[in-house]
């Protein structure tokens, strides 16, 4: 079997056994009592509906700046915000159309909210809002375990985990690993998260940036990293691509940053062969950070088929049936700079068309650029 | 007209926890209370009034006042105590501390023998604690098939990043075979093997029993907890924090469980003082009024309950110069700021409500003396009990400052034996870890003071025996460290804390916590003499059961 790979961090480093079983109990308690405070609830979100992104990451690891530009950059989504501490976010002035004790909403439809300690409770009140958001983003206090907070947010029906991205301070990331006390913390919140973004780079010199590319790599080989300079990652690397309800699949938006990142958008007009896809999804470089597209697969011909990727995770799922609409494949990739080339995604995915038997492209792929 | 019927119990002794008459031979019993105590001739005025029956079934036993938990976490902790637990180490279960299981072959066995007795065929096995390290494996699909292919068994592992299922448990979920996620897995021939992983293989794995968990906390959770009580001889049984989760259905839930004369505990429970508030805010003196309108002998509605700081086992207690170890602190609990902390409690405090305060550092402690000294500036009471909860983290002088104020202690000294060494060299260094609970200090300073375990929030044991052990002895988990020797107290003092103290704590000494004339017939039955054993050895002592009201509850395995 495969067998899974047993959490290096609850080997290598020695862990007090009562210590491990408070973490445990802590765990399990938070799940059941989230399950309790959901029983009997209805909610005005429909099941799965509001997208939940979980940003972690150490005290002062960047969470916030990155939060920051989050909230006021031209994405187009309004965004629920979680904070744990206010006093933190920075927000323009001008950009503020108004302000309570546990809100600050913004004049381009998003909010901050702060998490009045009962996680459960703030996200039972988000889906039960008459305004939903497009989208949730949670950052995790500095000591919190992300898989506990995935775990309570999972609870209430309303939610679809987008994915989790843990900060990492690239100046400190060695004192943090070997630190007695919060290594092991450190290590499992990057074990826990599907992208990592590798921030403060430009505080170091090209051999410091190496060294901390490389212990990520080490680390977690495989996980996509992200270069973050000051705290500029765009919406859809964070959040996952299109995560609107009005435009199910829109493109990237291009930022000032966007030359730091590569995005392919490809439309088919034939179906495509869900199997071949399967094996080209799987075969794409771990440095891809975000996929997403609405198929058209051979297997499920009356409606759409989503798919959906953060790092290495990625699913179909089935959709709503296409009705009236024309059947066609859009797929959107984001990278980093470099990470493939477009000629071999062409040529990938040209393959997986369901009118091509031999598998080898034989003419060029219909596609259009965005 | 026929006489009323009076039952005496004799022992081979009777520790009353009153000093006027501390040891007896005989305790009589009308209507369910105390008619009198001391040997069947001393009590013959009383006895010829009536029609007796002498009840030798304690006659080579002790008996006590009946214990009291002055702080744990009931109807919301019952559906994760009800869990089949499988660890590799010991802890704290329905009968007190549990043997490890060793292996996962002793896993297995455990799991055939639950099959072979559990009647219903569908019922889920759901476990926790599994060790690879420790115990081996695989645990997977097809090893955990060989013990059922028809029930299903849901396993969280003990680091909760793996879940385990048989066939079974798997149909139960949504997870289908060759799902992509890498938090699921398969084995080489395709099939899915039943591990699941991290929060998606988590949430997904063990959704399907999260709800049966959570059915778990009402009436039916509320009777496994009593169990565990009475095998821990504990006949009331105080809930440090009601109606948070689901005020409604927890109150309907205790009235009802409460209302059965098998229940064996009486229960007193507090509300939190900041949630009601938010929620009913000028209404909030009325809305506990009404609460009260429900209270019979078996169920009380007394206090409120107010925290300002973490968790001190989570290391989120907020410690004064110089913080923790790597330089952090803990977190606020109801507010950061001591304002808005006495705008939570003066309502309150004004209609004359006892007040409870969770603080586990000397950071909190600070804050919530503080507030104390502000409500007493702006409203002076007498006879309050404001009762600072946990007491972990102190100094000697925040000892008499509790006194100057008028307040009194819930102190978990279960931390003594179960995490004083730890803490030296996490979170709080050896001077905070090792002056963990200094009831000496209290003692000291002339405080009263009750003990209590928190269980099961935090992991030790509902064993009151046990706390007078770690109370007197001071002995670390190591078994051998005595940690700050001069915070211990004696036996005598250590009983009083799981009794009459402990009822003074609660507002009930009027009514429990020690066997005196007109109080309930609330007896723990012990074995052997807490007074005459080896201290080290009380915790170990065997506990018969418990009386309540005169009804005899003797303790069963769970």
């Amino acid at each position: 079997m495969k067998t899974p790979e047993r959490n290096s961090q609850d080997n290598s480093n020695a862990v007090d056994p009562y210590e491990a079983a408070e973490e445990a109990r802590q765990a399990l308690s938070g799940m059941i009592f989230a399950a309790l405070k959901m029983r009997g609830r209805k909610f005005r979100a429909a099941p799965a509906s509001l997208p939940l992104t979980i940003i972690a990451g150490f005290l002062g690891a960047g969470k916030t700046t990155l939060l920051n530009h989050l909230l006021v950059e031209p994405h187009g989504r309004r965004l629920a915000v979680l904070v744990n501490d206010f006093g933190s976010i920075n927000i323009d002035a001008d950009l503020v159309s108004s302000r309570t004790e546990d809100m600050i909403s913004l004049t381009n439809g998003c909010a901050c909210c702060a998490v009045a300690g009962d996680l459960t409770e703030t996200l039972i009140d988000i889906a039960e809002r008459e305004e939903l958001p497009d989208a949730i983003v949670l950052e995790a206090s500095g000591i919190a375990d992300t898989q506990a907070i995935v775990q309570i947010a999972l609870t209430n029906p309303a939610m679809r985990v987008e994915g989790a991205l843990v900060v990492v301070d690239a100046e400190t990331v060695f004192e943090l690993a070997e630190d007695p006390h919060a290594g092991r913390l450190f290590r499992n919140q990057i074990a826990a998260a599907d992208l990592c973004a590798l921030s403060k780079l430009d505080l170091l010199d090209e051999a410091g940036r190496t060294a901390a590319r490389d212990w990520l790599a080490t680390q977690v080989p495989g996980k996509p990293v992200v270069e973050a300079f000051n705290g500029a990652v765009p919406a859809e690397v964070v959040l996952g691509i299109g995560a609107t309800r009005h435009a199910p699949c829109s493109p990237p938006v291009s930022t000032d940053h966007a030359h730091d990142f590569d995005s392919f958008s490809f439309t088919v007009d034939e179906p495509l062969d869900g199997e071949r896809l399967r094996a080209l999804f799987d075969s794409l470089p771990t440095s891809l950070l975000r996929a997403k597209g609405v198929l058209n697969l051979t297997e499920e011909p009356a409606r759409r088929t989503v798919y959906q990727r953060v790092g290495e995770r990625w699913s179909y799922t089935p959709a709503a049936p296409w009705g009236d609409e024309t059947p066609r494949s859009s797929i959107v990739f984001i990278g980093p700079a470099g990470w493939i080339d477009r000629s071999k995604l062409e040529t990938g995915l040209d393959a997986c068309r369901a009118d091509i038997n031999d598998a080898r492209p034989t003419k060029t792929l219909p596609h259009k650029e965005r | 007209m026929s006489k009323s019927k009076v039952t005496v119990y004799t022992a081979r002794n009777v520790r009353t926890m009153d000093p006027g008459r501390p040891e007896v031979q005989a305790v009589a019993v009308l209507d369910g209370k105390v008619l009198s105590t001391g040997t069947i001739e001393s009590m013959q005025p009383w006895l010829s009034q009536y029609d007796v029956t002498v009840d030798d079934t304690f006659k080579d036993k002790v008996i006590m006042p009946g214990f009291i938990e002055a702080h744990s976490h009931i109807w919301m902790s019952a559906g994760f105590v009800s869990l089949q637990y499988i660890g590799p180490l010991p802890w704290p279960g329905p009968n007190g501390m549990m043997k490890p299981v060793e292996t996962v072959d002793d896993i297995l066995a455990l799991f055939k023998k639950i099959d072979a007795e559990e009647k219903d065929p569908k019922k889920p096995i759901v476990a926790w604690g599994y060790d690879f390290g420790k115990q081996g494996g695989p645990l997977d699909r097809d090893v955990l098939d060989t013990v059922s292919k028809t029930r299903p068994i849901f396993i969280m592992a003990w680091a909760p990043h793996y879940v385990h299922l048989n066939s079974p448990a798997i149909e139960m979920t949504d997870i289908k075979q060759g799902d992509t996620d890498p938090h699921v897995h398969h084995y080489a021939d395709g099939r899915l093997s039943g591990v699941f992983t991290e929060a998606y293989g988590i949430m997904h794995g063990f959704g399907p029993v999260m709800s049966l968990i959570a059915d778990a906390s009402g009436v039916d959770g509320l009777n496994y907890f009593a169990r565990i009580a009475n095998n821990a001889g504990v006949t009331t049984l105080a809930d440090l924090i009601f109606g948070i989760i689901d005020w409604d259905a927890e109150l309907k839930d205790n009235i009802a469980a409460t209302a059965d004369e098998d229940f064996p505990v009486r229960m007193r429970l507090t509300p939190h003082g900041a949630a009601v508030l938010a929620k009913h805010g000028d209404k909030a003196i009325d809305v506990l009024k009404d609460l009260r309108k429900n209270e019979t002998d078996k169920i009380y509605f007394r206090g409120l309950k107010f925290l300002t700081d973490g968790s001190y086992p989570l290391m989120s207690s907020m410690v004064g110069f110089p913080g923790y170890l790597d330089g952090t602190n803990g977190c606020p609990g109801d507010s950061a700021s001591l304002s808005e902390l006495v705008a939570f409690m003066l309502p309150y405090w004004k209609a004359g409500e006892q007040l409870h305060c969770h603080a586990n550092g000397d950071e909190a402690l600070n804050m919530t003396l503080d507030a104390l000294a502000e409500l007493q500036k702006v409203y002076p009471r007498f006879d309050h009990r404001f009762t600072v909860e946990h007491y972990s983290m102190s100094n000697p002088m925040q000892a008499r400052r509790v006194k100057a104020l008028g307040a009194i202690a819930s102190v978990n000294v279960y931390f003594i034996a179960y995490r004083s060494l730890l803490h030296r060299t996490k979170a709080y260094g050896p001077d905070r870890a090792e002056t963990v609970a200094r009831v000496g200090s209290l003692e000291r300073e002339g405080v009263t003071f009750a003990f209590h375990s928190d269980y099961p929030q935090v992991v030790v044991p509902l064993l009151p025996l046990s706390a007078v052990t770690g109370a007197v002895t001071r002995i670390a988990e190591d078994g051998k460290t005595v940690i700050a020797p001069h915070e211990a107290i004696d036996v005598e003092r250590a009983l009083r804390a799981i009794t009459i103290d402990a009822a003074y704590i609660l507002g009930m000494e009027d009514k429990v916590g020690s066997l005196e004339q007109g109080k309930f017939a609330d007896f723990t039955i012990l074995e052997e003499d807490p007074f005459e054993v080896d201290p080290k050895h009380i915790k170990d002592i065997n506990i018969w059961g418990t009386v309540l009201s005169g009804k005899l509850f003797e303790a069963k395995e769970i």
